[in-house]
């Protein structure tokens, strides 16, 4: 399969890229590296990779960021913000991308654990990453042609449990390996308007 | 109690303001009509009502529209419309009168039936709806003095039926007195960080 990845730098992305494995022809996408540069909050860069990369099988997405800040002081500019990047990023790639899929295609995004678990200054994410489940099992609803979609949900990282750990008092992290095969399952298995909760 | 309800107008503030204004004095807010005119797509309008109001002892939300129209021909910019109006529009309301309410006083936003159970043409609501869930759930950890946030997620009003005939295949309607009593629990009750589901 013709698979872009979108993100693959990070720390995610290159887990879903180890997991896919060497059978797949894997297309690169990141906001600085990969062989193709995108920024997922803006459309026209987005309109711009598509043309770029033509028919694909699958398009995963483990990029975009949600704003961390106490509810106190969260302004509606930065709330804004994160929903322009993680959630409308991601919801633009499949509205933008479904004509460049080929029949039985699929799309993969990512959410993660903080609408399940919520943490202190986590509000935004919370909101961004149940907004996208619920974008998924609706789309998996209308997409035609046997394009499917589904959400990795991951949990906190062991890769980044050091620099977020204190965020997220308690909570296991997970290798991210075991995030990867949540993407293996989502684009060659048969699934869709699935979420995939890890750890 | 002082209950400010935003969007009073509608099926679902009708449905609160008969409820709760058996036991409480409601101040009535909409767009264009009520007491109160605000715009929940500018902070600065939801500023002013506030300080016009003084202090409330609940704000109640039944106020945001989204955007229905089948994925394949959905563009970003329509479903932001839905992002910014029904999601956005109700957290500002959340952040701006979280510093407004007296101690232990309660926000309730309103979501929909659609992110649990979703129609054709709905990933927008679907979307919006799953992520006010989210947001109250992590909001409520956060909230100081005993103020509270739940979100109350009706099924397909009776008095709607007829609205949206054709988009709803077999779903059960409820009648606007069950819709009415989740948010006096939600306004009475002690509960918060919950999803009032009303099916």
């Amino acid at each position: 399969m013709r698979i872009l990845v979108i993100g693959a730098a990070g720390t995610v992305g290159r887990a879903a890229v180890a997991a896919l494995g060497n059978h797949h022809q894997i297309i690169k996408a990141g906001r600085s590296s990969g062989g193709v540069q995108v920024d997922i909050a803006d459309s026209v860069s987005i309109a711009a990779m598509y043309k770029k990369t033509g028919t694909l099988d699958a398009v995963v997405c483990c990029a975009g960021q949600a704003h961390f800040a106490p509810l106190s002081r969260i302004t509606e500019e930065q709330f804004l913000g994160g929903l322009k990047n993680k959630l409308m990023g991601q919801i633009n790639l499949v509205l933008m991308g479904q004509g460049c899929l080929s029949d039985g295609g699929s799309f993969t995004l990512t959410s993660g654990s903080l609408d399940r678990y919520p943490v202190r200054q986590g509000s935004n994410a919370a909101t961004i990453n149940a907004a996208l489940a619920g974008f998924v099992r609706a789309a998996a609803l209308d997409l035609d042609r046997g394009l499917r979609i589904n959400l990795v949900s991951p949990t906190l990282l062991d890769e980044s449990s050091a620099r977020l750990a204190t965020l997220l008092p308690g909570h296991e992290s997970i290798p991210a390996a075991r995030a990867g095969l949540a993407y293996v399952k989502s684009v060659e298995g048969g699934q869709t308007g699935q979420v995939y909760c890890i750890g | 109690m002082r209950v400010l309800i935003v969007g009073a107008e509608g099926t679902v503030g009708k449905a609160a303001a008969a409820e709760l204004g058996r036991r409480h004095e409601i101040i009535k807010a909409g767009r264009t009509s009520g007491e109160v005119n605000v715009d929940l797509a500018d902070e600065s309008s939801i500023h002013a009502m506030f300080k016009k109001l003084g202090k409330l002892d609940a704000v109640v939300a039944t106020a945001g529209h989204v955007h229905f129209g089948p994925l394949a021909t959905m563009t970003g910019e329509q479903f932001k419309k839905g992002l910014l109006d029904k999601l956005l529009g109700q957290i500002n309301l959340a952040l701006v009168g979280q510093h407004h309410l007296n101690d232990s006083g309660s926000i309730t936003l309103t979501s929909g039936v659609l992110d649990r159970d979703p129609i054709r043409q709905g990933a927008n609501a679907a979307a919006v709806n799953g992520a006010l869930g989210a947001f109250v759930k992590s909001a409520a950890i956060e909230l100081p003095r005993g103020l509270r946030i739940n979100v109350v997620s009706p099924g397909l009003l009776e008095d709607s039926v007829k609205k949206y005939e054709g988009f709803f295949p077999g779903h059960e309607p409820v009648s606007s007195a069950r819709v009415g009593l989740a948010f006096a629990k939600s306004v009475e009750g002690a509960l918060t960080g919950q999803v009032i589901i009303i099916a």
